[in-house]
């Protein structure tokens, strides 16, 4: 079953961009899939170790701005600045690992948050480093030797390439004894310490590959944007892509990768509702909450559960109640890892 | 052989002496019962051996090494688990996830051969799954592997908690309260685990108000009252013992 | 030393740090009373601040109408938020309250622009930016009311929270519900009242800030950042130490605005809150950040 819907999946995914052949569309599915990358990345702070961080977009932004600058300023190529971006923004989630060994909930939101706010106000004060609020334009096109991907059509394959593998390594660490490791940290900290888990070291981890992906995200949105400006990477843009982790699933990576594309799509699909689209988005995160928390995978799993008439339990810490060593009825399985 | 030694072991909170100056020798194989009336400093000092909380004064030895101030991953390195007195399970990973963890310090696939899925990953991975599958065995839930832990009833969530201690394969293994909330069929079946458990070599230290459950496993019995050591001997020695009695004052418990 | 210049700064260095203190004391007894932090409560600010334009441009009300129509509105405002935005959530744990708190702030910025529009907003102010010149010294008469308020608004509620009965109800209920269920409290009610309070609170800063902001559908958030890391900086979860937080925040904000960077201003806040988060996490007055095992 998992491999039937890989299957389509990639196929819608490969065969979007030729059956809509808009460039407006095009547009949009490669920022589906910056955002998408981007996301993955929050995954591991926050679905996976259960750190409420609200930084992501500095991360993408950091990564951002270090690959427009070295490939303006210095002329060096985009397969330079890539690595660049992912390094320098790694370097900054190492930076902001360490408060969350002491510092949990919204002691640690309000530091990320702070974090973030920081970042914004430098790119849009430090002038001579990064262009202030008028940003960076100017940003080359990736080369692949004999092919430039200078157009949207292209690059949504070439970014496509990037997710695909990205998601595949995030699949695997997740299944894997660091991913137990990092979830045993979000379902609780002391008994993950107490069981032999490093929980510094792992936090450190999760903060490093939320950087990674954040700063791969915004070099790929940088040299396909052309230009960028400082007040793309907002805390409301942080809000922006944690709605579409905890929308989609968190904790889930097709979850994730549903969140992204559809609150990507979903401003243009509700075109109609014009100036109170984002009211409705907002009022649809508070009805996400009390009736789906465990986001449109976490629906798309139950009802899946009850066509085969499996009763399956959704893997998701939104579900989480104050009680917490309930017995519940009737017994319910899942696929282990 | 000494697998467990204090020294003058304390921890105060402000001007609390939770714990005060205890001196405590555990040989490797026994099974050592900590008592005593509540807030006497049980579950405290259990917090200070397995690292949570840091000692105020005093040496804590583990295998003839210093372990003083260790945080806790490291002392699970070491071979010291423990289970805890409010269950503390991974309610939404399941019984095998959960057992699983247990293996996390004895194992260290790092991240590189996790990605590119290396054959040394993949056999570790192996290992862990046949290992925890032991331990759930052992307790009796293997059969219930792909549960959510938080879909177990209580008894089995404590059982839960138990193998995945026993599944970072300890020498030493300390209980806080492990019968607590059990009905008496239940403890019963706690208390042959345990005996099994010491049966394979590891020692265990439980800290727990049964006294029934008490005095039929324990070789050797620490009392302790006010957070300082009152009385140690064998269970038929602390029975009669009157300073253990007076601490205990009007309970009848102690006539098991 | 330029003594007027900075005896100037902060003095409306106090009176945005009182503003600080109040949103951040919003913050702190709905955290006392259930836990959550309301992602939301720079909206709190927000909608009195467009409403009191309305009552006062639109409905030409005179001032002591319309301030009082506001109130009685964000009454109203806190109750519908309770129910709507944690009472559904009540048994859940904490991230699914926060975000939905967050889909509330975003609901209610965007119905705020739906109907009252994207432009900035003036909110006509009692005074027009009059002065009182002590000795060479200017003080906004703003200023000094918004002190004045803050400072009455606090004996007030010290006078609620300690010696009156609703008041002792109150803090029962934020420090242990279930004993204070048993002693037949009505936790819910108590819960509500809060919200409803916290509203108040919100509605009395907008009162006193709008005047001297401009009025948009984001004039809260970052006013409520800042409030969020004062009362950190104060220590969260205590009430002296969130109006104390907003206060020292609100000063060294002036102070740094001026002399170190104007640019920077709105970093100063978040600076001083990762400073004190890496030297002592409990703040000034904090809560002691430990589990029991």
């Amino acid at each position: 079953m998992k491999v039937v819907l890989i299957l389509l999946f990639l196929a819608l995914a490969v065969a979007a961009p030729i059956v809509v052949v808009s460039d407006y569309w095009h547009n949009l599915m490669v920022l589906a899939v910056v955002y998408a990358i981007a996301t993955l990345g929050l995954n591991f702070t926050l679905g996976l170790t259960g750190q409420l961080s609200l930084a992501q977009a500095a991360f993408w932004g950091i990564g951002a701005y270090t690959s427009a600058l070295i490939t303006v300023r210095y002329e060096v190529p985009f397969w330079i600045g890539l690595p660049a971006a992912a390094a320098v923004a790694a370097l900054f989630g190492v930076m902001l690992g360490f408060p969350s060994f002491k510092l949990s909930g919204h002691y640690l939101a309000m530091t990320t948050i702070g974090f973030g706010i920081i970042v914004r106000l430098v790119l849009q004060n430090w002038q001579e480093l990064t262009g202030g609020a008028d940003g960076i334009g100017g940003i080359p096109a990736p080369s692949l030797g004999v092919l430039d991907v200078d157009n949207n059509f292209k690059y949504y394959y070439f970014a496509l390439a990037f997710l695909l593998i990205l998601a595949l390594v995030a699949y695997k660490i997740q299944h894997s004894r660091a991913g137990r490791a990092f979830q045993a940290i979000r379902e609780n900290e002391m008994a993950a310490e107490a069981t032999g888990v490093n929980t510094n070291r792992y936090k450190l981890i999760a903060f490093l590959f939320s950087a990674l992906y954040g700063g791969i995200a915004g070099s790929l949105y940088a040299h396909s944007a052309g230009y960028i400006s400082p007040d793309t990477f907002s805390f409301d843009q942080s809000v922006v892509f944690m709605v579409m982790l905890v929308l989609g699933g968190s904790g889930s990576i097709p979850g994730t990768l549903i969140g992204a594309t559809l609150l990507t799509f979903l401003p243009e699909w509700l075109r109609f509702l014009k100036s109170s689209y984002m009211a409705v988005y907002g009022a649809g995160v508070m009805f996400m909450m009390i009736f789906f928390p465990t986001g449109l995978w976490g629906l798309l799993e139950m009802i899946y559960g009850k066509l085969t008439r499996r009763p399956v339990e959704v893997l998701s810490p939104l579900e989480k109640t104050e009680e917490a060593t309930a017995a519940k009825s009737p017994v319910e399985t899942r696929k282990s890892s | 052989m000494e697998i467990l030694k204090t020294l003058q072991l304390s921890k105060h909170f402000g001007g609390l002496k939770a714990v005060d100056k205890v001196d405590m020798t555990i040989k490797k194989g026994e099974i050592r019962a900590l008592i005593g009336p509540n807030g006497s400093g049980k579950t405290t000092i259990l917090n200070v051996l397995s690292g949570i909380y840091q000692p105020t004064e005093g040496k804590i030895l583990f295998k003839g090494a210093d372990v003083t101030g260790k945080k806790p991953h490291v002392l699970v390195e070491h071979g010291m688990a423990r289970t805890f007195q409010n269950i503390r399970l991974f309610p939404e990973l399941t019984v095998l996830q959960n057992a699983k963890v247990g293996q996390h310090a004895r194992t260290e696939s790092d991240l590189l051969s996790i990605i590119f899925g290396l054959p040394k990953a993949k056999a570790e991975e192996r290992h862990i799954e046949e290992k925890a599958k032991q331990a759930l065995e052992f307790v009796g839930l293997l059969d219930k592997h792909n549960q959510l832990a938080k879909s177990l009833p209580y008894g089995q969530q404590r059982l839960l908690e138990l193998a995945r201690a026993l599944a970072t394969e300890p020498d030493l293994l300390l209980l806080d309260e492990p019968a607590a909330g059990l009905n008496p069929h239940e403890t019963e079946v706690l208390d042959a685990l345990l005996v099994k458990v010491r049966d394979r070599g590891v020692t265990l230290l439980l800290v727990e108000h049964d006294m029934n459950l008490v005095m039929g496993i324990s070789d050797y019995i620490t009392v302790l009252n006010f957070g300082a050591k009152i009385a140690e001997g064998t269970p038929e020695e602390i029975q009669s013992n009157p300073e253990v009695i007076e601490a205990y004052l009007g309970k009848e418990v102690i006539h098991a | 030393m330029d003594w007027t210049t900075i005896f100037q700064l902060i003095i409306s260095g106090l009176a945005m740090g009182a503003i600080y203190a109040l949103v951040a004391l919003g913050f702190v007894l709905i955290y006392n009373a259930v836990g959550i932090v309301n992602f939301a409560q720079g909206e709190f600010i927000m909608v009195p601040a467009f409403f009191g334009i309305t009552a006062l441009v639109t409905w030409h009300l005179p001032f002591p109408l319309a301030y009082l129509l506001v109130l009685v509105g964000m009454a109203i405002f806190g109750l519908v938020f309770e129910l709507i935005a944690y009472y559904p959530l009540r048994h859940r744990s904490f991230l699914p309250v926060v975000i939905s708190t967050i889909g509330a702030s975003i609901l209610l910025k965007n119905t705020s622009q739906l109907i009252w529009g994207a432009i900035p907003l003036r909110f006509p102010g009692l005074f027009e930016a009059q002065t009182l010149n002590v000795s060479g010294v200017r003080i906004g008469f703003q200023h000094l009311l918004i002190l004045a308020v803050t400072l009455i608004l606090i004996g007030l509620q010290y006078l609620l929270f300690e010696k009156t009965l609703l008041g002792k109800k109150m803090q029962a209920t934020a420090q242990d519900k279930q004993t204070a269920r048993l002693m037949g409290i009505p936790i819910n009610q108590m819960i509500a009242i809060t919200f409803i309070y916290s509203a108040l609170l919100g509605g009395v800063a907008a009162l006193l800030v709008a005047p001297i902001v401009n009025v948009t559908k984001d004039m809260g958030s970052l006013i409520a950042l800042k409030a969020f890391s004062s009362s950190i900086v104060g220590g969260f979860g205590s009430i002296p130490g969130a109006i104390l937080g907003g206060l020292f925040v609100g000063v060294i904000e002036a102070l740094a605005g001026s002399y170190v960077s104007s640019a920077y201003t709105d970093a100063v806040a978040f600076v001083i809150l990762i400073a004190v988060l890496l030297v002592r996490p409990q703040g000034i007055f904090g809560e002691r950040i430990s589990e029991k095992a």
